[in-house]
């Protein structure tokens, strides 16, 4: 009868332990869970400068093929008016027309210039007509760790005309990031109301403006 | 010594019985606990995932008083990681609600409020007679779509200057 009383015993002290280890366990994974799902929701916040912002008022904003000549191959658009410092490429068809026109300077005019085709004879000379507007410019520097999308940055002016960084900037990468260190060159046309005096970024959260000299 | 034996065997029964039933109890009852221990965990993750800020400049924030009643033009961005519910959202200037006026347009068009879109929000009063360069009070709470049965809530305060 005494081992039976001592077996009795062991198989209730095992029970309450069984018990009791369960709800440790189930304690422990709880605790775990709960700290991961709130270490998963605090990312860094983005830390960054804008190192510069300047408006260029006389940028070409704009360069329409009045007419494409003929005679031309692919090659380079600058100005024949003006130093503000324009150029451009463009493409041809089969009989050598200007068909396309890409803007890779935008240059600064205090009138619009006039854009010619550089270091080429064609038989018949093409034309073009060129506006100009606003032109942003700004170097910006990632100074913290967080990694961020260009899509989530946001660009103001005059805290309003809201642009997707993700939008205005080539990079030629898909979905480029911004990475701790490193300085981006951005610049947009910038449409809205005149005079544009400052600019602002935000990103997460973060928000930093400058004036624009 | 046969009583004595069958007393001992009763005892060795009950406590058998009783720790079966403590043991079922407890496990109910560690149960019940852990369910609202996860639900509660399912409320806080989904408030620490939902979160609301102002974007743009402060220092510059459109006020048109050419038009009546006057209107005021701001950007909210979803900093957080839950789809924000726009329909959930609540403006006070200056302490005085104005949810009967809000006009709340996600940018670039899209159907949801997601982490990489603004919201452009415009909120008008009848009252208003702010100048250029005055200073008010900006507030606005919002909820995050439902997520796993739970929905989010993050608020914003912020002082802005206004530019007429």
């Amino acid at each position: 009868m005494g081992a039976s009383v001592g077996i009795g015993g062991l198989i209730i002290g095992m029970t309450m332990m069984v018990v009791f280890s369960m709800v440790v366990a189930s304690f422990d994974a709880q605790v775990d869970s709960s700290l991961q799902s709130i270490d998963s929701a605090n990312e860094a916040l983005p830390v960054y400068t804008i190192d510069d912002a300047t408006l260029w008022e006389g940028a070409v904003v704009d360069v329409q093929i009045s007419s494409g000549g003929s005679g031309y191959s692919n090659g380079t658009l600058v100005s024949s008016t003006g130093n503000g410092g324009f150029t451009g490429t463009f493409t041809v068809d089969g009989s050598g027309a200007i068909i396309s026109v890409a803007i890779t300077s935008h240059g600064n005019y205090s009138s619009a210039p006039t854009i010619v085709v550089q270091g080429q004879t064609p038989t018949s000379s093409a034309s073009f007509v060129v506006s100009i507007g606003n032109f942003i410019h700004s170097n910006i520097t990632n100074t913290g760790s967080y990694i961020t999308p260009l899509r989530e940055i946001w660009v103001f002016s005059d805290g309003a005309n809201p642009t997707n960084l993700g939008s205005i900037y080539s990079s030629g990468i898909n979905d480029p990031h911004w990475y701790s260190g490193e300085t981006l060159h951005i610049q947009w046309s910038e449409s809205g109301t005149l005079p544009v005096s400052r600019f602002a970024l935000s990103v997460k959260g973060v928000n930093m403006a400058s004036s624009l000299a | 010594m046969a009583d004595g034996g069958a007393s001992t065997f009763i005892l060795l029964i009950t406590a058998l019985l009783v720790s079966g039933s403590v043991s079922a109890v407890l496990i109910d009852q560690w149960g019940d606990m852990s369910s609202a221990l996860e639900e509660n965990r399912k409320g806080k993750e989904a408030d620490a995932k939902t979160s609301l800020s102002f974007a743009g400049d402060a220092m510059e924030v459109d006020y048109d008083d050419s038009v009546n009643p006057n209107e005021m033009t701001f950007y909210l961005q979803n900093s957080g990681q839950y789809v924000l519910d726009e329909d959930t959202l609540v403006v006070m200037v200056d302490g005085v609600s104005v949810t009967s006026s809000i006009s709340a347009t996600i940018l670039p068009g899209g159907a949801e409020w997601t982490d990489t879109r603004l919201l452009e929000v415009v909120v008008s009063s009848s009252s208003w007679s702010y100048q250029n360069d005055d200073t008010l009070s900006v507030s606005a709470v919002v909820s995050s779509e439902i997520t796993s049965g739970y929905r989010g809530t993050d608020t914003m305060n912020i002082e802005v200057r206004l530019d007429v």
